[in-house]
């Protein structure tokens, strides 16, 4: 499972924490991600479209598009739950396509607040649709969950601004490839990318996953390919480092292919962490 | 109603099903665990320490990718990576929350083989991936699901099964479409409804959560008027459906060259129209309609 409690999709002036999160040099305050979220359980997202976030053929690559979605997700998921903490179990997207745009938008809603999970729903401005499920993990003596205000029901930078990604976000990250046809990447922990618990932040989990699993793709297509569809399912934090990632190609042809990438913890003896499924196409728009 | 029909009487919770005949002489318990894997021919158990189930390319399941439609794929996933998942958490047992599933081929030649592996086993939530094989094609990979459960402990303790589990309902002989013996038909406009009927609900008599992906799967395929397939999906089980009809309300979230993508609200109209689900479903076409190795 993901990070449980504070996210880094939560607006900092809601949640009591022990250190400012995120950091002041951190990945999501350089994508420069505005949030707004409201009493309703409804929020809503900006995101600037940068060549440091673009897709081979254009657009926003679906990693990053996934980052979007877990932090309005995250956010919605925990004023939904309290005084109880979440955790990430999954996310879904689906690329309808590109964005072209300036800049993209978000809209969130949570669909069910039961006993054990929060389900949440996001579009972003007709270019994906997307969902996440949060396990609800019951507020125990020994670890209170956090302290969590009313939402805001103002815009407000996602841990302030930070400085614009001058290059490619894989770049930017320390995302590298080892094997492209395995799908073999990895990437080390640094405070750059990690959660308020100090793992891998849900939305770069999603990033590398689905590099990961269009990098095998477009290995067996003979053709750079990007994410249409992307599932992830959050088994364990990710603590350790490095995280190497490996795709096993389902089926690959006719411009298209999908893909199962497994991503594990060096750090802990291998633990599995997360498992995805990618969907990538080659050559033009989707 | 003719033999081997499955409507609204079912299969008896006493283990018998309409035309007479008893499931194999099961305990109860297996053979509720069995009702709808008759319906869509599936059969299922432990081999070796996994659970592995085997379901034919049948008329009534073949979908107009030529292979297993995706809701019964979607179903078989949802009861073999279920018993993989109650197995795990026993004494106590699960209830589906999320199911997703990705296809590689539409056009099956069958049978299809389905192997569970458990990637976690929590307190609170199971999540098993379920592979799926089709060993009429040189055992090719044609699709990969993941089931995710929450767990629970049910009025009555898990049901009682014999180890090593084995689920092999009598063979169903189908008399209609798929959507009948789901009791699924068109409503106005683009709504579709499910009729909820005991062969499709299980031993706490809730809808199975196969009948929830079947209705998501006939709603979106009809939202863009029968053209294409339904391959990838997602659905996500927010409340059990104890009572219906089930309504299944459709969106076009977009198209893409290959693909429309469908979003399914359902509610469940006889308890207070409550939302129940949530499914995507993406409805492949033409060349994109399968994706050979």
């Amino acid at each position: 499972m993901g990070g449980p409690g504070r996210r880094g999709g939560t607006v900092p002036a809601a949640v009591s924490q022990p250190r400012v999160y995120p950091p002041e040099h951190h990945v999501l305050r350089d994508l420069g991600l505005e949030i707004e979220t409201t009493a309703d359980h409804t929020a809503r997202a900006w995101m600037d479209v940068s060549h440091a976030v673009a897709a081979p053929w254009g657009g926003v690559t679906a990693g990053v598009l996934a980052t979007m979605v877990d932090a309005v997700c995250g956010n919605l998921a925990v004023f939904a739950a309290v005084p109880d903490r979440v955790a990430t179990a999954d996310l879904a997207l689906t690329v309808l396509r590109p964005a072209d745009g300036p800049q993209i938008e978000a809209a969130g809603r949570v669909i069910r607040r039961g006993r054990t999970t929060v389900v949440v729903e996001v579009e972003l401005s007709d270019v994906a649709w997307a969902t996440a499920t949060f396990a609800v993990l019951p507020q125990r003596a020994e670890t209170p969950g956090p302290v969590v205000g009313r939402p805001t029901g103002r815009r407000a930078l996602l841990g302030g601004s930070g400085r614009p990604i001058g290059r490619w976000l894989g770049d930017e990250i320390g995302l590298a490839v080892t094997d492209a046809a395995a799908g073999a990447l990895s990437i080390g922990l640094s405070d750059y990318v990690t959660n308020s618990f100090g793992a891998l932040q849900g939305g770069m989990v999603a990033f590398v996953a689905e590099q990961a699993g269009a990098t095998a793709i477009g290995a067996a297509l003979g053709a750079p390919a990007t994410t249409v569809d992307l599932h992830i399912a959050y088994l364990a934090q990710c603590r350790g480092g490095p995280f190497r990632t490996a795709a096993t190609v389902l089926a690959a042809g006719d411009g298209a292919g999908s893909a199962t990438v497994r991503i594990t913890d060096a750090g802990a003896d291998d633990r599995l962490t997360t498992v995805a499924h990618v969907i990538a196409v080659a050559g033009g728009a989707p | 109603m003719n033999p081997g029909d499955v409507n609204a009487d079912g299969v008896n919770p006493d283990g018998v099903n309409p035309d007479g005949v008893s499931l194999s002489g099961m305990n109860p318990d297996v053979a509720e665990l069995g009702r709808v894997d008759r319906v869509i021919g599936l059969e299922r158990g432990e081999a070796d320490g996994v659970v592995v189930g085997r379901i034919p390319v049948a008329d009534h399941t073949r979908g107009p990718g030529g292979g297993l439609r995706a809701g019964v794929l979607l179903t078989a996933i949802d009861a073999v990576g279920g018993l993989a998942c109650g197995l795990a958490s026993l004494p106590a047992w699960i209830v589906s929350t999320n199911l997703m599933v990705r296809v590689g081929r539409l056009d099956h030649t069958g049978p299809l083989r389905l192997q569970a592996t458990m990637l976690r086993t929590g307190k609170a939530a199971t999540v098993a991936a379920v592979s799926v094989h089709d060993e009429g094609a040189d055992d090719e990979a044609v699709a990969h699901g993941i089931l995710t459960s929450a767990v629970l402990r049910p009025a009555g303790g898990p049901p009682r099964l014999d180890r090593p589990v084995h689920i092999s309902p009598p063979p169903f002989t189908a008399s209609g479409a798929l959507e009948a013996m789901f009791g699924i038909e068109p409503a106005e406009g683009q709504l579709t409804v499910l009729r909820v009927n005991d062969s499709i609900r299980n031993r706490w008599g809730i809808l199975h959560g196969g009948g929830v992906a079947v209705l998501a799967d006939v709603a979106a395929t009809r939202a863009v008027g029968g053209e294409g397939a339904a391959a990838d999906a997602v659905v996500h089980y927010l409340q059990p459906v104890r009572v219906g009809p089930v309504e299944a309300r459709c969106r076009v979230a977009g198209t893409r060259t290959d693909a429309t993508v469908v979003t399914v609200s359902m509610y469940d109209r006889g308890n207070d129209g409550r939302q129940v689900a949530l499914a995507s479903i993406t409805i492949r076409r033409g060349l994109g309609l399968n994706r050979s190795r």
